[in-house]
């Protein structure tokens, strides 16, 4: 077997194009975005925005007032119900809505810029998880929620003056994160290529494999493990690249970024295989549709437009959950906004769940298989 | 024993018969060449036997068991060259014959032996580092060979392995296939070059729009043509007047005159050539050169069905 998986990485390895479009293009195209963005966001993106405000509760409402009169983030325009403030959020005299419940909750038109509600969801998040702190303190020990202890902890300044430096400007950070989910999408052209070979009737070489002794599965293992190696490879590389050369920040979590660059690449990978598999034709029709998929999933997870991911996530959330590309996206976001843990495990999961669907499809549809014509 | 047993095989795309009702027997032992023309259903025959196809009609049995997709014992002992040159261009000549014995030899001992056997078999001694691409069209058969013989198979199928192939070569991959067979292999032998098929096979069937036309061994197809002989005789003074006479003898099948070149096809009279030279003396008739030929497979095949074995 080791022998089989050393040749396996030699075959895929030497198709130069190849290598180019899943390792140097995302290298060439993070280095674009280094070059293009660094300063883009400096000093001009925190500026007000006026929001209706729902809130009852008076520590939650000091907080808002805060926002307002010292970082001049938000311009408050309160509502005594939800009702009416919706109403004010569909015809867009207000740009977004802030309510309260057991934590703070923000919702935007569709027509608010981009950095500042990421910039103002972001702050909230933040203050959210600290109130959830202090409250969680409070049960457990409230002898340690002194003062000071509070005053660590809804002390926002460093998050929005973080925020505006495009060292660590979120939006900055999300442009390079595109670049590995790209480069974890395009591993379905790994798959795409060594499916080929395992078919009959497209390659002289699937007559060989096909009358061999050898099961399928066995042979399909190999060509997933010889993948897998190469896009491990390649994502190491590519991490590597960003992190010493651009210096992009990675959080405080670069393990679970790198699980989820792994599981995504190899789902990917198997969605290839599985296209070659089952779409039958010459190479160009299959290396067309799958790059056709690619584009499509990446602009439906919103790598092109941000309102796109949006707009799927309200109206069909199930796209959204199964749409290998947002999966990836969300659970990089997630992660470096250091959330939503439980959605990245959920995220992960699907992406395990989905890849061993595809290659069952694929299993399914090679075992025993007798062709029509060769 | 028979190795092969196909009976009764019917393979159709839509309204055409690729394969009709076509039977096929190979004993332990043989050399089976398997003749027609592109097109007659020699490698859609192969493709079904070896359970790559789909088929409506008809049994195969390799060794005594049906084949089907999974028959894996089966499998193991069957090797493959086929039609297109089917190796890794991104592995050299060694590794291509090592992957493909990989699937057969777990045991790394042993199949370090067999490639070495394979690549020594085939003559490629001084190639082993070389890519596919670097090598020969002769030298890449030699490959395309190796690669389907390197775990020493019982039962071997070619499907035409000398296309595009120099002679030097083809003469060696011929020797090489009597070789194999000589150390107990069974052989399925397919090709439209009757010399190859003459050369080597046992046994021969002739294969045409997917029937058997004909089976025997060389001496007993030839034994079918009409003919006994074939005169060829270069001459200049053949008038049509003489050569109208000349068709009119008993001793002469048919004749056929394209000038300078004329041939004479006997009946089966050990005379004919003599009754000839008399002929061309009595009217004094020269000849630049004479030489007679028995009947070739491609001959049987143009009287059978009319047309020539190779386009």
């Amino acid at each position: 077997m080791k022998n089989w998986l050393t040749y396996r990485l030699k075959i895929l390895l030497k198709d130069k194009s190849l290598v180019f479009w899943t390792l140097v293009f995302p290298i060439l195209l993070a280095t674009f975005f280094n070059l293009a963005l660094r300063g883009a966001y400096t000093n001009a993106t925190v500026s007000s925005s006026t929001v209706g405000v729902v809130v009852s509760d008076p520590t939650v409402q000091s907080f808002l007032d805060m926002l307002e009169d010292e970082y001049h983030l938000i311009e408050q325009k309160p509502f005594s119900n939800e009702k009416e403030a919706l109403a004010a959020l569909e015809n867009q005299s207000v740009e977004a809505l802030i309510t309260y419940d057991s934590s703070i909750h923000l919702s935007v038109t569709q027509s608010s810029s981009n950095a500042q509600s990421l910039i103002l969801r972001n702050v909230l998040q933040s203050y959210n998880v600290r109130l959830n702190l202090i409250q969680e303190q409070l049960e457990s020990d409230p002898t340690k929620v002194t003062p000071a202890f509070i005053d660590s902890l809804v002390n926002v300044k460093m998050t929005v003056t973080s925020i505006a430096d495009s060292r660590t400007s979120e939006l900055v950070v999300i442009n390079f994160y595109t670049t590995i989910a790209m480069l974890c999408i395009y591993a379905s052209f790994w798959g795409n290529k060594s499916g080929r070979y395992l078919q009959a009737d497209m390659s002289s070489i699937g007559i060989r494999l096909n009358v061999s002794p050898t099961h399928k599965w066995k042979l399909i293992l190999m060509d997933i493990a010889a993948i897998f190696v190469i896009f491990a490879l390649e994502l190491a590389i590519h991490l590597s690249y960003m992190a010493f050369v651009l210096q992009v920040p990675f959080g405080n979590y670069p393990g679970l970024l790198i699980l989820t660059g792994l599981i995504g690449g190899l789902l990917s990978a198997m969605m290839g295989y599985m296209v070659c598999v089952m779409v039958k034709g010459n190479e160009v029709k299959r290396i067309t549709l799958l790059s056709g998929v690619g584009v499509f999933l990446s602009f439906l997870s919103g790598m092109m437009a941000v309102q796109i991911k949006y707009l799927v996530e309200t109206y069909l959330p199930v796209l959204s959950k199964i749409n290998p590309a947002a999966l990836i996206t969300d659970n990089f976001y997630w992660i470096f906004m250091e959330s939503h843990f439980s959605l990245i495990l959920e995220n992960l999961l699907i992406m395990v769940g989905l890849t061993i669907v595809f290659a069952m499809i694929a299993y399914r549809r090679m075992r025993r298989v007798t062709y029509d014509h060769l | 024993m028979s190795v092969l047993e196909i009976k009764d095989l019917v393979k159709r795309y839509g309204d055409f018969s690729a394969v009709d009702h076509f039977n096929l027997t190979i004993q332990e032992g043989e050399i089976l060449g398997l003749l027609g023309p592109n097109g007659s259903g020699k490698t859609t025959t192969i493709n079904c036997l070896l359970s790559l196809l789909t088929y409506e009609f008809g049994s195969i049995h390799l060794f005594g068991k049906p084949m089907k997709p999974d028959a894996y014992d089966l499998k193991q002992h069957i090797g493959i060259v086929p039609q297109n040159v089917a190796v890794f261009e991104e592995l050299n000549v060694n590794e291509n014959i090592d992957y493909f014995c990989g699937l057969y030899v777990k045991d790394k001992a042993t199949r370090k032996a067999y490639v070495q056997d394979a690549i020594a078999f085939v003559g490629l001694e001084e190639f082993t580092t070389f890519l596919p691409k670097q090598l020969s069209g002769g030298l890449l058969r030699r490959l395309n060979i190796a690669c389907g013989i390197a775990h020493k198979p019982k039962f071997i199928v070619f499907d035409e392995p000398t296309v595009a192939v120099d002679p030097q070569s083809r003469n060696r991959i011929l020797e090489g296939i009597k070789d194999l067979n000589r150390s107990g292999s069974t052989i399925l032998y397919t090709s439209h070059y009757m010399e190859e098929v003459e050369q080597i096979c046992s046994r021969i069937v002739i294969m045409d729009n997917g029937k058997q036309i004909a089976e025997g061994t060389k001496e007993s197809l030839k034994a079918l043509s009409q003919f006994g002989e074939v005169i060829k005789v270069e001459t200049h003074d053949l008038s049509d007047e003489q050569f109208l006479e000349l068709q009119a003898l008993p001793f002469v099948f048919k004749a056929e005159w394209n000038r300078p070149f004329l041939s004479v096809y006997t009946q089966n009279e050990k005379q004919g050539l003599l009754q000839l030279m008399q002929f061309l003396s009595d009217r004094s008739i020269d000849y630049v050169s004479f030489r007679n030929e028995v009947p070739t497979l491609n001959d049987v095949f143009l009287e059978i069905t009319g047309k020539q074995l190779r386009d």
